[in-house]
């Protein structure tokens, strides 16, 4: 079964390439755009310490340079936008791939243009459903409350309600993220998008399950690897495993489609 | 996940605690024996705590000594919690009644707070009673009673004391700011009774009163003296206060009598909560007590190691802790308005339900509140006239223990990979402001307008470590020392900081051998900033400069004869505020020349023999934290190197990468 896995996985090279290569892509845009924008400081000892993301130095740098701030919010947004529209085309065109067994890049970009308007509308209703549970509950929560300082004895209920809601659109998020993959599967038998939350459910417990063991596995090599890339002396070490990271995020997503389509 | 922490700190905080308290839970807090000399006042007070209506009602018998060359014919007594009385008082006018994120216009009767002397005669039985009368000398506003004076029937002649005896009611506002009541029956009672103000000289060397009314944006100033107070209150309640506990008497009626004794001190203030735990700990033998609320108890080893590193630093750095204990109370939530307090044995701190460690502002404040104990309580300066000598040394001190202890670059905040060191945040709090130019730090806390902590704590504390950059570190700590042992118990003011200081320079080695009253004058009467920039680095061609020039011609030869070049380097202060500072040039062949710029010039222009230079640093070693940008303070021929281009590529990705994880978990 793993090795089934591991073998469909390394079929599938040409699409993590790709998918590989567009995050790289976003890290270098914040790389030169870091260069470019601290480029004054080429001869200021101050430049060697922008790495260790030097507090006093970026905020020194900013206050004499007040335009900064401005182009990154404004080349941050932009990036996101762009990520999430570019990360929903591909997920339509991973998933058909990877149901019919088809690896080409070519299919990738036909699938990905062909599912790409429900796969953003199922991405913006999560961002809208969440916006409404955390208005929704903000509202009713002052509504009873008042003021929460006079209401409560501690603000224990207060850090526990956060973590529900956070909790919450957690679970909303897993919903849509199933939703999504069903969406895929049924539409080509003719159903609609409600049909695909329904099925949802059934799924719940697979796909939360998943979810937490790949967002383990993660976190445990993030940790390793980076500290082993912050002790390492080499940089190009370090490098490699930011590398690696990337990289082995994306393989993750992949076996996760591939599960969750059995 | 996130459970763990949560538990572990939990059973942590039980297991130490109650170590602690079973081990040394029988010690006692030893009393200070009181340096009589120093002390003018003394307080028997006896006071009874009715929760019902808010209100405590004390009997209070005051001696107190004229040490002055005058005859005095009245006294004026601080009555500050009359500032919470009504919107007209000189604390709150103004304030449209909205204060801290409280709205005071819809107050019921109860939530105000006040102050009365219902009775007060002389020891010998002459009623004083009428002679008392509000005053309100600082603005002339009738509505003010925050200052009272009382005028003496008979003169009281140098050398001698008068005792009084005085019944007075203090009914605790809601807390707006310090003092008052919260829910659950929470009281902080301070500036609760009747005080004198401080007979002394002041700038000219005139003897008078001093007894401000009570201003936003100041605190306390009052002599030295000996209190002894019994509180009488319901069981149910655990309580704080300044000082030591000398005895518990139960009583009828579920109430008890605590007295305790506070010697040597500047005020006396305690806390009444019922649903306060109770911890006590030692350093060596003065006695730590704790006051949490059981939501908070997670903070409470975090809060006692602080405490204690503070203490080791101080002792170490400063002097011996003059007291035998020290109250930490840490509010509830629905107090905070009453946190990050500092009182003679007494400091409130401030903390949140399960906040997580890498962020220790836990650490910070109380470090800072129980620095206080030095510069407040001990070296009493007058917070009001002039705060910046007691929250610009505490700044400084909570700077250097929190860096000590807890790493310079990570000792604020160590979280998720973001760092900041307090000392670096301190800088930042005084550049990041506004307008760091604004106005001179040595003046009264009522004409502060702007960013008052930024001023008064953050530039001050920077400015105070440029002084210690230019001393040194050893002169520095022993002028310090020498300022702790001349100036404890008593009220030093500007003029004495600073004669202590040139003093201390006559006497001793110091790094640079600068104008010191002129630095201070600078920083503290100045206004304005300090942003030197290295303007461009030279090599000027003297192929047409061939010859002898002037009469010294060695030199000139020399010039000749190595590298037919000259280095020439431009210095500009941007700001306004010109204070020496120190230039590094380092050639590659691993020669420097250090320079040291005292000419408080604002422009240099620099001449030196050419070579083959390396790099050229201003304030190499951080002596001139004042610098409001350290990034133009240095020039070097050297470009990044490949590896440090990967290396800032590997940090941006590294970001990057947990963002975009994070987006291709949601998409
Ligand atoms: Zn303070």
């Amino acid at each position: 079964m793993i090795r089934a896995n591991t073998y469909k996985i390394i079929n599938h090279w040409r699409q993590i390439l790709f998918l590989y290569l567009l995050q790289l892509l976003t890290s270098l845009s914040f790389f030169y755009m870091t260069i470019e924008s601290f480029s004054s400081l080429q001869n200021s000892k101050a430049f060697s310490s922008i790495h260790m993301l030097d507090r006093t130095v970026i905020s020194d740098f900013v206050k004499a340079n007040p335009s900064v701030l401005g182009l990154y919010q404004e080349v941050f947004l932009i990036v996101v936008l762009l990520y999430i529209i570019v990360h929903t085309f591909i997920n339509a065109g991973v998933l058909k791939s990877l149901q019919n067994g088809e690896y080409s890049i070519r299919d990738l970009f036909r699938h990905g243009a062909m599912y790409f308007w429900k796969f953003l509308l199922i991405n913006l209703s999560y961002g809208a459903i969440v916006l409404l549970i955390t208005g929704l509950s903000f509202l009713v929560f002052f509504t009873i409350v008042g003021d929460p300082i006079i209401y409560f004895d501690t603000e224990k209920p207060l850090v526990h309600w956060v973590l529900s809601l956070l909790f919450l659109s957690m679970l909303v998020l897993v919903l849509f993220w199933g939703a999504s993959l069903n969406v895929k599967i049924r539409i080509l038998k003719g159903n609609k998008v409600v049909h695909a939350f329904r099925l949802m459910f059934r799924k719940i417990g697979k796909v939360v399950g998943l979810i937490a063991f790949y967002a383990m596995i993660l976190i445990v090599i993030k940790q390793g690897l980076y500290h082993l890339g912050d002790l390492c002396s080499n940089l190009y070490v370090a490098f490699l495993c930011t590398q690696l990271v990337l990289g082995f995020s994306i393989l993750l997503r992949f076996d996760f489609y591939n599960r969750l389509l059995k | 996940m996130s459970l763990y922490p949560i538990i572990n700190s939990f059973c942590f905080c039980t297991i130490i605690l109650s170590w602690s308290v079973g081990l040394r839970g029988q010690q006692l807090c030893i009393q200070n024996v009181t340096n009589q000399a120093s002390v003018i006042s003394n307080y028997h007070i006896s006071v009874e705590l009715f929760p019902k209506d808010k209100k405590a009602y004390g009997t209070q018998s005051l001696s107190w000594k004229n040490t002055s060359p005058d005859t005095i014919r009245e006294i004026p007594f601080y009555m500050y919690l009359n500032a919470f009385k009504n919107l007209q008082s000189s604390y709150l006018k103004g304030s449209g009644g909205e204060i801290f994120g409280r709205t005071l216009t819809n107050n019921s009767k109860k939530e105000w707070g006040w102050i009365e002397i219902s009775k007060i005669k002389t020891n010998k039985g002459v009623d004083l009673t009428d002679e008392l009368r509000y005053i309100q000398l600082n603005d002339g506003n009738i509505h003010d009673q925050s200052v009272i004076q009382l005028k003496l029937k008979e003169e009281l002649l140098p050398g001698d004391s008068i005792s009084l005896q005085m019944e007075f009611e203090a009914k605790l506002p809601y807390i707006i700011s310090r003092a008052g009541y919260s829910k659950n029956d929470y009281f902080f009672f301070n500036h609760w009774y009747p005080q004198p103000g401080v007979y002394e000289k002041d700038k000219n060397g005139d003897w008078g009163w001093n007894c401000h009314q009570f201003f936003r944006g100041t605190e306390f100033y009052a002599d030295f003296g000996d209190y002894l107070v019994d509180i009488t209150i319901d069981r149910r309640f655990v309580v704080g206060a300044s000082g030591c506990m000398l005895d518990r008497i139960d009583l009828p009626n579920n109430k008890v009598r605590y007295s305790y004794q506070a010697n040597n001190v500047i005020d006396f203030a305690w806390i009444a909560y019922p649903l306060f735990e109770e911890y006590t700990d030692f350093y060596k033998d003065i006695q730590i007590k704790m006051l949490i609320p059981e939501e908070h108890c997670m903070m409470a080893p975090r809060y006692l190691e602080a405490v204690k590193h503070a203490f080791e630093y101080l002792e170490e750095h400063v002097g011996p802790y003059p007291y035998p204990s020290i109250t930490i109370c840490d509010p509830p939530m629905h107090a905070l308005r009453s946190g990050l307090m500092e009182y003679p044995m007494l400091i409130t701190c401030g903390s949140f339900y399960n906040f997580p460690e890498g962020i220790r502002t836990i650490e910070s404040l109380v470090i800072h509140e129980f620095t206080h104990m030095y510069f407040m309580a001990t070296i009493a300066t007058n917070e009001k006239e002039e705060a910046w000598m007691d929250e610009g040394f505490v700044t400084f001190y909570e700077d250097k223990i929190m860096d000590h202890y807890y790493g310079k670059k990570s000792s604020l905040i160590d979280f998720y990979g973001l760092k900041s060191g307090n000392s670096e945040n301190t800088r930042l709090e005084y550049t990041t402001m506004n307008n760091p130019s604004e106005g001179t730090i040595a003046r009264p806390g009522w004409e502060i307008k702007g960013d008052y902590k930024g001023l008064i704590y953050a530039k001050t504390a920077t400015m105070l470590r440029s002084l210690e950059g230019y001393m040194g570190k050893e002169s520095f700590e022993q002028m310090i020392k020498s300022y702790y042992i001349a100036w404890k118990f008593k009220h030093p003011k500007e003029a004495d900081f600073r004669s202590h200081l040139q003093q201390h320079i006559r006497d001793h080695v110091v790094d640079y051998d600068i104008n010191y009253d002129r630095f201070l004058d600078e920083c503290l009467h100045g206004v304005g900033q300090v942003d030197y920039r290295i303007d461009y680095v030279r090599y000027l061609d003297l192929e047409d400069k061939k010859g002898v020039y002037g009469d010294d011609e060695d030199k000139a030869y020399q010039y000749l004869a190595t590298n037919q070049k000259e280095l020439h380097i431009g210095i500009t202060n941007l700001g306004t505020l010109n204070l020496p500072v120190e230039l590094l040039c380092t050639y590659v062949e691993g020669r420097d020349t250090l320079l040291f710029l005292d000419q408080w010039q604002q422009e240099y222009h620099i001449q030196l023999p050419a070579g083959n230079i390396e790099k050229i640093e201003l304030d190499p070693q951080l002596k001139l934290p004042l610098d409001v940008n350290l990034n133009n303070n240095s020039f070097t021929i050297d470009h990044p190197t490949v590896s440090e281009n990967i290396e800032l590529f590997n940090k941006t990705s590294k970001l990057t990468s947990t963002f975009v994880d994070l987006l291709s978990w949601l998409f």
